[in-house]
């Protein structure tokens, strides 16, 4: 029996950036207590030698996220090599003596990998400015740098992105697998006449490429040039004038893209690829994200419609646990507050992106932080008892992003933001399966929690494709998995998921957050460049904006073009629209930017994965998309944000414990003075205060001054 | 009585006849068993159990109303429920119970909301409603008080008469009425707000008032809420109707069988207890597995109140509204509200004792006191004292393995992290 397929899994891992030589080692998340925080609890880790040599520890003590010298263990994930043999449908690890069966041999297996950072390219459109490191095919065990290189960078200048290993199979480890290892977190900069102290390194030449100068207007025009900007936009590290963001020049040395393998089987070669995304460290790593890359890629896999069935009522439990993760590090208080005065939230935004009425989202005292807690650990108690899911009416439907009432805001998930820049939904597909629990336990009665429903670590048989989505190879940690990346990409921290919507459609090139056609690849679809896609297969792809005005009058809203209608994010409005129609054609209705013209045209909807996998099709995201309209550098983002919705990863209120009149007293995650004398006081996001980190703090030396959050404590100040 | 204590005296009563109703439409709604054989009857319970709960939340936010009127004209609040002497027992429902719904006791709660004959008429229901009152004579030999008449006179109290205000002058023929100087719209700020209570839910009725055109209105959408409109030439009647705990009770009191058809009701006992003491044979004591269940339900119910009656004395603060326990006096209240549920499920999945085939129940039973002390720092110790006691039985009740360890200890933590918000507030 032939060997017929070849699968690296996971399909999809995350790397996180760390500037230590030793990876952060394998742990697990217990769930002592329903309601408390999640326990780091040590696992068998593997380290990867030079040589390539495996060998397995296991920490007596807790994980450590730091090496000795305070430097921050990247996140170096695994990916492991399957097969699949004629007559079988099992996924069986790719071994030496598997091979040996098969007349093959450990060099009969190559790896190799392609990764790019594009986030310069996607602002300026130069093909000359993407970033890009390519290794392989190779056998070999040693360490293969991935230098990336890019045309407009001063000759013979590269950014380190990582490097990957193929790890030298042994008897306890018989297994293929390749190591990726991210790059260390470094901002690199352009060649100026006066050196820039707070790059590492100058790589860019101004001279071929016009990246330090780059600028975005604060207003920009409704036309072409200026809906094609990322969404948020100006989010590159720059200084501003005359209503302009101007860049400095800086390249960070995140990436994305693909680890391949091929197996050379004599008659024939067979492929796989898998990806990886390399963003920053969770800095509360005992906390999920409410809404993450795993949840959208369940919703491609199977659809906005969840069947009831038991395992929905702990995946109800799930959701409502990673909401709970996150409000505990948010300051709900100072985030409910309207006004537009920098630092607070979404009630802001209402206000700056469409003139709502400036007022709280909540009524104030329910919405501090302490009391928020309270009701969310509450909901979580009661889903523990196996209660009736009954709060699924008060979650936010997906069309529903653009009301803006005070009803419509107080949706859950509540004070936080969306892919399309307005108040957070859950995905389709999450609000199913919270429904679907609620029908589970009409029908069948309550069932409290079960030990044997918890997920299993590393082990789980491939067998399905939800299993293999949620794969983790051995000895990776649970932050490498998907379900730690957010995916309310505002842009995002991990990668910006909405780059994978992007070629959706046969022949056009979308804007990854908004329905506008940036290209057509196509040419018999070059009139559709630059209009909007206002409808696919039927679905509406915008939504009201409704809500009270300055004065009160609750009536249609208007953004800062004038349209009273918002872009749904694509995840949510794509979904029956995956689930139904990949491959096939679909007529979609476009509308151009002055309103005068509309054309409808029929489109094939791309299959999203590979065929019979959870893998992101090839085609669909080239390397480096993934990230490429984040943060430029990601640094930037943890500064920038004023939202701070990504509490799970990106902490906003640490150190949180009640204060004498009943509130919450804490600090800012951003405040440089935090100890444990420090006086419990949260100072408000302002980039102009000293006591603040600043953009070029983060820039110059994030891995010190960023401090993971453990149980909701800090961790101890850098010495 | 002088017109102002009457008024206290009704908005009294009529607390307690919200509290008694709500905590009797949650058991109603809790019996239901939604695992019925087909999908049409899982459909039907389904249904009727969201409407009674919903109509069960809407009662609590009446109670919240009455007692922001009581706070308006600087009455005593209220938080018991069927507190003797009832003063006027033309004005009570019907004898408080808990019981499984059957259509008996639909149509109990369907005369209790009943608007006036006259709007019956003009709805076309007198003749339905004279054959469900002929059905509980002859059934349970009850006579059901519409609600609405207390409601009706409590209205009365807050009209103004044409010409006098204050005191009823003898020999001049007007109704008595509360003062205007009686009305204290500074009160406001000690009122429960919706927006604080409902989350922005419209069905969720929380009415506050500043003076007698607000408190009027404030008590009449009660009423309407309740019982539908309040006169025949209502030009929203059929609306208000059909939106009406009267409405929706009828609604399901038509498609509800008959006990010989077949049962959307758990065979949960009527008026579990557990005090021993009771020698009422209409109470069921509860022994075995579900006791210490239904004591942590009383606890929690007990918390529920006091944390409720504590809201009304934390003013709302108009500066720094964050920083105000008020916050989480809420968060709790909402917090116990669902531990009733999740203890209601759990209860009425077991049996009331070991050798008996009805189920328990939570027992809703009434504490020695709902009284909050007089000083601040005493009314946070009253809280810890409860949550002392909660912690201390759900230990006793710990036993590894057990169906609901992950609840009870989520519990427990949950109450060990709100004792120690408590703990700081009482040394503030």
């Amino acid at each position: 029996m032939a060997i017929k397929e070849i699968r690296i899994l996971p399909p999809l891992a995350v790397a996180r950036l760390g500037s230590s030589p030793e990876p952060l080692e394998n742990y697990n998340l217990e769930i002592p207590d329903a309601v408390g925080p999640r326990a780091i609890v040590p696992a068998e880790s593997l380290r990867l030698d030079s040589e390539g040599n495996l060998r397995v520890t296991r920490s007596t003590g807790p994980v450590k996220f730091r090496d000795d010298k305070h430097l921050i263990k990247p996140v170096a994930p695994f990916f492991e090599l399957f097969a699949q043999v004629e007559g079988s449908e099992a996924w069986v690890p790719v071994t030496d003596e598997l091979l040996r069966q098969h007349g093959l041999s450990i060099a009969s297996v190559k790896w190799s990998a392609h990764v790019g950072n594009i986030k310069i390219h996607r602002r300026t459109g130069d093909e000359n400015d993407k970033i890009e490191a390519k290794v392989g095919p190779f056998s070999d065990h040693g360490v293969h740098p991935l230098h990336g290189a890019c045309h407009n960078f001063l000759a013979g200048e590269t950014v380190p992105l990582g490097h990957v290993q193929f790890a030298r199979p042994n008897s306890q480890y018989p297994g293929f697998r390749l190591r990726f290892t991210p790059a260390h977190g470094k901002v690199y900069g352009t060649k100026t006449d006066v050196p820039d102290p707070n790059v590492v390194k100058v790589v860019y030449d101004p001279n071929k490429g016009h990246w330090r100068g780059y600028r975005e207007p604060d207003s920009p025009n409704n036309d072409y040039n200026g809906r094609k900007l990322t969404n948020p936009a100006e989010i590159f590290a720059g200084h501003d004038k005359d209503d302009y963001h101007i860049s400095y020049g800086y390249v960070d040395d995140e990436c994305d893209g693909v680890i391949e393998v091929q197996l050379d089987m004599g008659a024939k070669t067979i492929h796989s690829f898998a990806r990886v995304a390399a963003g920053p460290p969770t800095f509360a790593p005992d906390s999920k994200p409410v809404r993450t890359v795993a949840d959208e890629l369940e919703q491609v896999l199977h659809g906005p419609d969840a069947e009831a069935s038991h395992a929905e009522i702990e995946a109800a439990r799930e959701i409502v646990r990673r909401a709970l993760e996150t409000v505990r590090l948010m300051n709900t208080g100072v985030l409910n507050k309207g006004g537009t005065t920098r630092g607070v939230g979404m009630a802001r935004m209402d206000i700056l992106d469409v003139k709502r009425q400036s007022e709280p989202i909540f009524d104030p005292m329910v919405a501090e932080s302490l009391a928020i807690r309270a009701r969310h650990e509450r909901v979580l108690l009661a889903l523990e008892s196996g209660s009736l899911v009954w709060f699924a009416r008060a979650l936010r439907e997906h069309d529903k992003i653009g009301d803006l009432t005070d009803e419509g805001r107080r949706k859950m998930p509540g004070m936080m933001r969306n892919a399309d820049g307005r108040h957070l939904a859950l995905t389709r597909r999450q609000v199913s399966m919270i429904r679907a629990a609620s029908d589970y336990i009409l029908k069948h009665g309550n069932r409290p929690h079960d030990p044997a429903d918890d997920q299993t670590a590393a082990g789980v048989r491939p067998l399905n494709l939800s299993a293999q989505l949620a794969y983790r190879a051995q000895g990776n940690p649970p932050n490498s998995l998907p379900d730690t990346a957010i995916s309310n990409s505002y842009p995002g921290l991990e990668m910006d998921f909405r780059n994978v919507w992007r070629r959706v459609l046969k022949g056009i090139v979308l804007h990854e957050s908004l329905n506008f056609v940036l290209d057509a690849e196509d040419p018999q679809y070059s009139q559709l460049k630059g209009m909007f896609m206002l409808e696919i297969a039927g679905v509406a792809l915008t939504a009201p904006i409704t809500g009270p005005d300055a004065n009160g009058v609750v009536g249609p809203l208007k953004d800062s073009f004038g349209n009273d209608r918002m872009a749904l994010e694509w995840s949510n409005a794509l979904a029956e629209v995956l689930h139904k129609h990949q491959g096939e054609e679909v007529a979609c209705a476009f509308q151009s930017i002055d309103g005068k013209q509309q054309v409808t045209a029929s489109l094939t909807v791309n299959h999203f994965f590979e065929p019979n996998s959870a893998l992101i099709a090839k085609d669909l995201v080239e390397p480096g998309a993934l990230t490429q309209s984040l943060c430029a550098p990601w640094q930037n983002d943890y500064r920038e944000c004023a939202c701070f919705y990504w509490a799970a990863n990106r902490p906003d209120y640490v150190n949180v414990e009640p204060g004498a009149n009943g509130a919450s007293v804490g600090n800012n995650w951003m405040q440089k003075d935090r100890t444990a004398s420090t006086p419990r006081f949260y100072i408000s996001d302002d980039w102009q205060d000293e006591r603040l980190y600043s953009h070029l703090d983060l820039v110059t030396n994030w891995e010190q001054v960023l401090r993971f959050i453990i149980a909701n404590q800090d961790e101890p100040p850098p010495t | 009585m002088a017109p102002r204590e009457r008024a206290i005296s009704l908005l009294h009563l009529g607390s307690e006849v919200e509290h008694a109703l709500m905590v009797e439409y949650l058991y109603a709604a809790y019996s239901l068993n939604e695992c019925q054989e087909t999908e049409h009857r899982r459909s039907l319970v389904k249904r009727w159990r969201a409407m009674i709960l919903e109509i069960a939340r809407e009662e609590m936010g009446h109670l919240a109303s009455v007692q922001n009127m009581l706070t308006l004209i600087g009455g005593p609040l209220c938080f018991e429920r069927e507190d003797y002497p009832i003063i006027d027992p033309n004005l009570w429902p019907f004898p408080f119970e808990l019981e499984p719904l059957t259509k008996d006791s639909l149509a109990k709660y369907v005369l209790t909301e009943a608007p006036s004959d006259e709007v019956l008429a003009k709805l076309h229901l007198t003749d339905e409603i004279d054959q469900i009152k002929r059905r509980l004579k002859r059934d349970e030999a009850l006579t059901v008080n519409r609600v609405g008449a207390l409601y009706g006179d409590i209205l009365e109290l807050f009209t103004a008469g044409p010409m006098i205000q204050g005191p009823i002058v003898r020999g001049v023929d007007v109704h008595p009425f509360v003062a205007t100087v009686d009305i204290q719209a500074d009160s406001l700020p000690f009122q429960v707000d919706p927006s604080a209570w409902g989350l922005g839910y419209k069905e969720i009725l929380i009415e506050v008032a500043s003076d007698r055109t607000s408190a009027w209105d404030a008590l009449s959408k009660v009423s309407i809420q309740g019982e539908g409109p309040l006169t025949a030439d209502d030009k929203h009647l059929p609306a208000e109707f059909a939106r009406s705990h009267f409405g929706r009770f009828l609604a399901i009191y038509r498609e509800f069988p008959e006990q010989s058809d077949w049962s959307p009701a758990r065979r949960v006992a009527t008026n579990p207890s557990t005090d021993p003491h009771v020698s009422n044979k209409l109470h069921r004591l509860i022994v075995g597995q579900a006791a210490p269940w239904a004591a942590l339900a009383n606890l929690r119910y007990r918390m529920l109140l006091l944390y409720l009656q504590h809201s009304f004395y934390v003013e709302a603060p108009s500066l720094h509204p964050t920083r105000s326990p008020r916050g989480a006096l809420v968060s709790w209240i909402f917090g116990e509200m669902y531990n009733i549920r999740s203890l209601s499920e759990i209860l009425m999945g077991m049996p009331l004792r070991p050798d008996s085939s009805l189920m328990a129940g939570p027992p809703f039973e009434q504490p020695y006191t709902l009284e909050l002390p007089p000083r601040s720092a005493n009314r946070w110790r009253a809280h810890r004292d409860l949550l002392m006691a909660s912690i201390e039985l759900i230990d006793k009740m710990l036993t590894p393995g057990q169906a609901q360890e992950r609840y009870l200890r989520a519990l427990r933590s949950a109450d060990k992290t709100a004792l120690d918000q408590i703990e700081v507030l009482i040394g503030a």
